[in-house]
């Protein structure tokens, strides 16, 4: 059907359509008239500045133990700036090379969740009907999921425990939330005029999805991955105090904290203290951002002068 | 909390707990004696509060597993033959026992005196009822397979049980009648209950037991109240009260016995002690720990498979400066299957063994075609020496113990790699064969027999010999030194026993820690020196001590 | 409406039962399977042995066999089965741990409530003042903070150094009956942390929620009618603007249990948390699945009364 329509329609349709994407420079504006927001941006550059450039930023290598304090955290000082863990390591360095792995954890677990949570929605939206509520009881069951095992059995079909892993479990864990998202987003899309203008013209399933309704319902999932890194961090650390995070000796604010409550190392706060804040940060961070794009993108507080 | 991962070294430890019972050895107690022995004279009274991450889930001694019961349990349950913490075999419920020459028969005399908390005495009876009550698949016993050695029991007389074994075993008494698992239950009370029920029986409300403090409160992961035995044949423990409370985390129960919520813990990891070793609120407890470290070869794995391989790796390994900075002098390095702990059979060859020397696994390993690459790691025939190290994921001491092996072995060009597993899954894949080294800590029982981790028969599934070291020479040893009940020529073949060891080396054994624990000062009667090798050797005193006023 | 209620309460049957099938599913698939802590010990529990007590639980046969039995028990007698390691009937663990878990999450929300309601308002009324950007931030430092780091805080701050409040428990040691005081003294630390990492979620959605009505046409028309801003906001504006907050008690169950969770094992309270960390350390499969129900019921009964919420708070939306 879609083969013996006039080119020239689709065209047409397209420009018939409420415009896609709001205009840079006008996000942009009212994303700066939130101080908040730009301080979280402002952290969010730094953090990620600090992750990409992290071999250059210390001359420590974060794995390398140094005898002469191995076993004694030493509290910070102008040599190691947040100190040394108890195995004699520089915990900058740990910090440093941390955020790598707790931002590459949280950006891929986002962008799995996004993908697949994004096009589960979306078709579950778009066909609505029995699809739909077989699909968003599924989501419904995988909101009460034993998590544990979730995690064991992804390990024992990839034989390993890697930041992959972790990666992957985060995202199967969040991708349910966007599914509702954009689900809801889409059913109000659904009967909208120029939806409805495109399916009279015959407009192919996938096309309309694609092309006219995801992209209308992009604006909150873009404030939901901004949140979901965020969140995905927080829940690196949690599977981190139950041993299931990422894994020694690769350094993620998740373990160091939870190696952190070694009672000898209660003795050393810093070690408690320091990827506490970091994580604390770099969440609150994002939340900024994505308040920030939430004021800038919907619009519902578009022009009201918010 | 029981199994959070990060106190997964500790699991290993506990799980030993819960199945052997009995005594310790040379005690050093190197801390200042506080509030022991001759403070003050002894009264009746008070409460003893123990903190604990792990304690009872049940309360009948058949179901005593994993969990902290075979550290609570031996204060309710009297057993046949008990160990002191000095490791011996002393008589208990028996006031004596006959052993026939050829070692297969033993006859047990009940003392007359013993009763159950109800009145009625402890008779041969309670025996009989218990062993049946295990040798019925019915009733889910934990540690049947224990008695397995034994190939009948008669009771006859009221006061004589005899036990007749299948081939001789001199750990009997201290591995299978010392343990809380096997003491007698009071038949005139559960003989009428089907086997089957016995598993899902609340005997909280109506516990009966003969030991010197009977479960009077019992809540599940939260407490569980003891009182003492009044009419104890042993005499009336002066504390009057034993209240056993569980955390679940052991920061939680630290922080309990700092600020005097709990008189003591169960064990404390050397972390835990550095906060309170120079503390004078506390009596202190150091003795060998019946236990060791150690790395688990998988041995039909090609590169584990080569002894040579196995040598350097000791000889990379700097133990004493890992124990010393590491883990704050609180391991001593040891090489061999026998603990320091075991005093009698422990052959001092096992703390000279394997001394720091890279140069030395450099040169084993180039003698076995090991050669250096230009990437720092040695070849054999193109293949890598890369090893991965199993890891429980959350333990840290496995992780600390890795990290410091990995810059060990780089320096003579071996790769390791760590891989964490789940407790659960990690065991079961020691029990599959899936590992190549497998780092992990281990109680051993009072007996020092360690056929279970070196004997063919050990092999998964039947034991404990995870590295399926197969030797002929070492099973011929390991049966001799068991069928003989003559402690001396015990000794002499546990040191042939330890020499193999050496020779083959079938483990990566690294160190041996310490049992450290402490004691409220205000507890009176502790005497360091009475302590054992862990929480249930230890308490053996307990029903001599007394609360200050 | 009577009847999408009744439709969607008739629906959660499938839906508990999808989830039974499927937790039980992975559960059983998992590796490490029962019995690996207890064949691991200084005499461990033979092969043989261990194998008896596989068939005896069932565990011999394949999953979806042994979930049948399972669900048999539970549909026939309304049993939940027996616990594999203390052989204690897991609906008495269970029913041992709800009240303490249940006090502990009822008591933080109404806490969560209590501040972030009215400070929301404030903020709304009061868009980018002072108070605004300052409840913000606090807020989202609350929600940025990993819950068991808090909690651990907590802990070693005012219960450790400052000795203010204990560190454990819900009862003071070897005290026997319930005394309020100490309850409340027991409970702060724990209900402070949980509360403190919910705050933002409640405290921007009211916000927000204000926001939309109080841009409303009505409300502008009322106030445009001279009526004082304090009736505007109190009577007409804050009734419409906290119905959309209702619903979100449901979406916000499941992340409120998982909080929970975490903040009874950094304070050793023993609840559903405890319970159900163990079980699943230990593969105690009757008792995993009984805390999965129950959680999954909580979660699913909260969703629909979210659903609910929305229908009353919007009767725009059709339900046929």
């Amino acid at each position: 059907m879609a083969a013996t329509r006039p080119l020239g329609l689709e065209s047409a349709l397209d420009q018939a359509m409420p415009p896609h994407v709001p205009v840079a420079a006008d996000v942009w504006r009212r994303f700066a008239r939130n101080k908040l927001s730009l301080v979280g941006l402002g952290l969010v550059g730094l953090i990620v500045f600090c992750a990409v450039f992290a071999p250059h930023l210390t001359s420590y290598d974060p794995l390398a133990i140094d005898m002469n304090v191995l076993g004694t955290p030493t509290p910070p000082s102008a040599q190691h700036l947040f100190g040394t863990d108890v195995d004699g390591r520089d915990y900058f360095s740990r910090m440093l090379f941390g955020a790598r792995i707790s931002l590459e954890v949280g950006f891929s677990a986002m962008f799995i969740a996004i993908t697949f949570g994004t096009i589960y929605g979306a078709i579950a939206a778009y066909y609505g009907g029995w699809v739909d509520s077989v699909m968003m009881r599924f989501v419904d069951m995988m909101l009460s999921f034993p998590t544990f095992f979730l995690i064991l059995t992804v390990e024992a079909v990839t034989n390993n425990f890697s930041i992959i892993v972790i990666m992957v479990v985060i995202g199967m864990l969040s991708w349910t939330g966007v599914s509702r998202l954009v689900r809801g987003q889409i059913l109000s899309l659904r009967e909208r005029d120029f939806v409805t203008a495109a399916r009279a013209f015959g407009a192919e399933d996938r096309r309309i999805i694609f092309r006219h309704l995801l992209p209308n319902a992009l604006a909150p999932v873009i404030v939901a991955a901004t949140l979901a890194i965020g969140d995905n961090i927080l829940t690196e650390s949690g599977l981190s105090y139950l041993g299931l995070g990422v894994q020694i000796p690769t350094p993620s604010w998740g373990n160091s904290l939870q190696k952190a409550l070694d009672p000898e190392v209660l003795s050393a706060p810093w070690l408690l203290v320091i990827p506490g804040l970091l994580i604390v940060v770099t969440v609150v961070a994002f939340n900024f951002v994505g308040e920030g794009l939430r004021d800038a993108l919907d619009p519902k507080t578009r022009g009201s002068g918010a | 909390m029981r199994h959070l991962p990060q106190t997964a070294a500790l699991i290993a430890a506990a799980v030993l707990l819960a199945a052997c019972s009995g005594g310790g050895s040379t005690s050093t107690s190197t801390a200042p004696e506080n509030g022991t022995a001759a403070a003050g004279t002894p009264h009746y009274g008070g409460t003893f509060k123990i903190g604990s991450t792990s304690a009872a889930d049940t309360l009948l001694p058949i179901y005593a597993d994993v969990e902290g019961a075979g550290n609570d349990l031996p204060l309710a349950y009297d057993t046949l033959v008990n160990v002191d913490p000095q490791m011996r075999v002393i008589p208990w419920l028996a006031e004596k026992w006959d052993v026939s020459k050829d070692g297969l028969t033993y006859t047990m005399h009940l003392r007359h005196n013993a009763t159950w908390s109800d009145g009625q005495p402890v008779t041969s009876a309670d025996v009989m009822y218990e062993y049946a009550l295990e040798m019925d698949p019915k009733s889910q016993a934990v540690y049947k397979s224990d008695y397995d050695v034994i190939a009948n029991l008669k009771a006859p007389d009221k006061w004589t049980v005899v036990y007749t074994l299948k081939t001789a075993n001199a750990a009997f008494l201290a591995n299978v009648l010392s343990s809380v698992q096997h003491a007698p239950l009071p038949a005139h009370i559960y003989a009428k209950l089907p086997h089957d029920s016995m598993r899902h029986l609340d005997i909280s409300k109506s516990f009966v037991g003969d030991g010197p403090y009977i479960v009077t409160e019992f809540k599940q992961d939260d407490h569980m109240t003891l009182t003492s035995n009044k009419t104890w044949w042993n005499g009336r423990p002066y504390i009057d009260e034993v209240y056993i409370k569980e955390y679940q985390t052991e920061q939680a129960q630290l922080i309990a016995l700092q600020d005097g919520e709990v008189d003591m813990p169960y064990i404390l990891t050397g972390a835990q002690w550095q906060g309170v070793k120079n503390d004078n609120r506390f009596t202190h407890i150091h003795t060998y720990a019946n236990a060791f470290d150690w790395e688990i070869p998988n041995l039909n794995d090609p590169i584990m498979g080569d002894v040579n391989v196995r040598r350097a790796m000791m000889y990379a390994w700097d133990r004493k400066t890992e124990a010393a900075k590491l883990f704050q002098g609180e391991d001593i390095p040891v090489f061999g299957p026998i603990s320091l702990a075991q005093s009698w059979a422990f052959d001092p060859a096992a703390k000279t063994a394997f001394p720091y020397d890279p140069a030395k696994a450099g040169q084993i390993l180039d003698a076995d075609g090991w050669r250096l690459g230009p990437d720092g790691v040695r070849y054999k025939n193109a293949q890598p020496l890369a090893i991965t190290v199993g890891l429980i994921s959350g333990n840290e001491a496995g992780a600390k113990d890795f990290e410091f092996a990995q810059a060990e072995m780089k320096a003579v060009g071996i790769k390791l790699t760590s891989k964490q597993s789940e407790i659960n899954v990690f065991y079961q894949n020691e029990r599959d064969g899936k590992f190549q080294l497998d780092s992990g800590g281990e109680s051993l029982s009072t007996d020092p027999d360690p056929t279970l981790i070196l004997g063919s028969s050990g092999i998964p599934p039947n034991g404990l010999n995870y590295a399926r070291y197969n030797s002929p020479q070492m099973d011929a040893l390991l049966k001799a030194a068991l069928e003989t009940t003559d402690q001396e020529k015990r000794r002499a073949l546990y040191t042939k026993v330890q020499e193999l060891a050496i020779q083959d080396v079938p483990y990566l054994w690294t160190l041996a820690p310490y049992y450290r624990n402490v004691v409220n000062a205000r507890v009176k009667g502790v005497d360091p020196a009475q302590a054992g090798p862990f929480f249930s050797y230890t308490i053996f005193n307990l029903p001599k001590w007394w609360i200050a006023q | 409406m009577s009847t999408y209620i009744g439709r969607r309460l008739i629906g959660l049957i499938p839906l508990l039962l999808g989830i039974s099938v499927i937790s039980y599913a992975i559960m059983a698939l998992a590796p490490g399977g029962v019995g690996s802590i207890f064949t691991h010990s200084a005499r461990p529990m033979s092969a043989a042995d261990l194998a008896v007590i596989q068939h005896q639980l069932g565990l011999d046969r394949p999953w979806y066999v042994q979930y049948f039995y399972w669900l048999h028990n539970l549909v026939v007698n309304r049993d939940l089965g027996f616990s594999f390691i203390d052989g204690r009937p897991v609906m008495a663990k269970i029913l041992e741990k709800i009240p303490t878990t249940l006090q502990l999450i009822s008591i933080s929300f109404i806490c969560t409530l209590l501040i972030a309601i009215p400070t929301a308002i404030y903020a709304a009324t009061h868009k980018n003042s002072v108070v605004d950007y300052i409840a913000t931030a606090v807020a989202f430092i609350g929600y940025g903070m990993p819950t068991f780091w808090l909690g651990i805080m907590m802990l070693e701050i005012f219960a450790v150094r400052l000795h203010w409040f204990p560190a454990s428990g819900l009862s003071e040691m070897g005290s026997s009956g319930f005394n309020l005081g100490d309850r409340i003294h027991h409970l702060v630390l724990p209900v402070a942390t949980l509360t403190f990492v919910s705050l933002a979620s409640w405290m921007r959605y009211q916000r927000a929620s204000m926001l939309d009505v109080l841009g409303e046409d009505y409300i502008r028309t009322a106030a445009a009618k001279g009526l004082s801003p304090r009736v505007v906001v109190y009577k007409h504006a804050l009734r419409n603007a906290l119905l959309p907050v209702i619903t979100l008690v449901g979406l916000y169950l499941p992340a409120l249990l998982t909080g929970a969770y975490f903040t009874e094992i950094v304070f050793s309270i023993p609840g559903m948390g405890y319970l159900g960390l163990n079980a699943i350390f230990e593969r105690d499969y009757p008792t995993i699945m009984g805390i999965t129900l129950f959680s999954a019921f909580l979660v699913v009964t909260g969703n629909l009364l979210a659903d609910i919420g929305y229908a009353v708070a919007d009767p725009r939306i059709r339900y046929d």
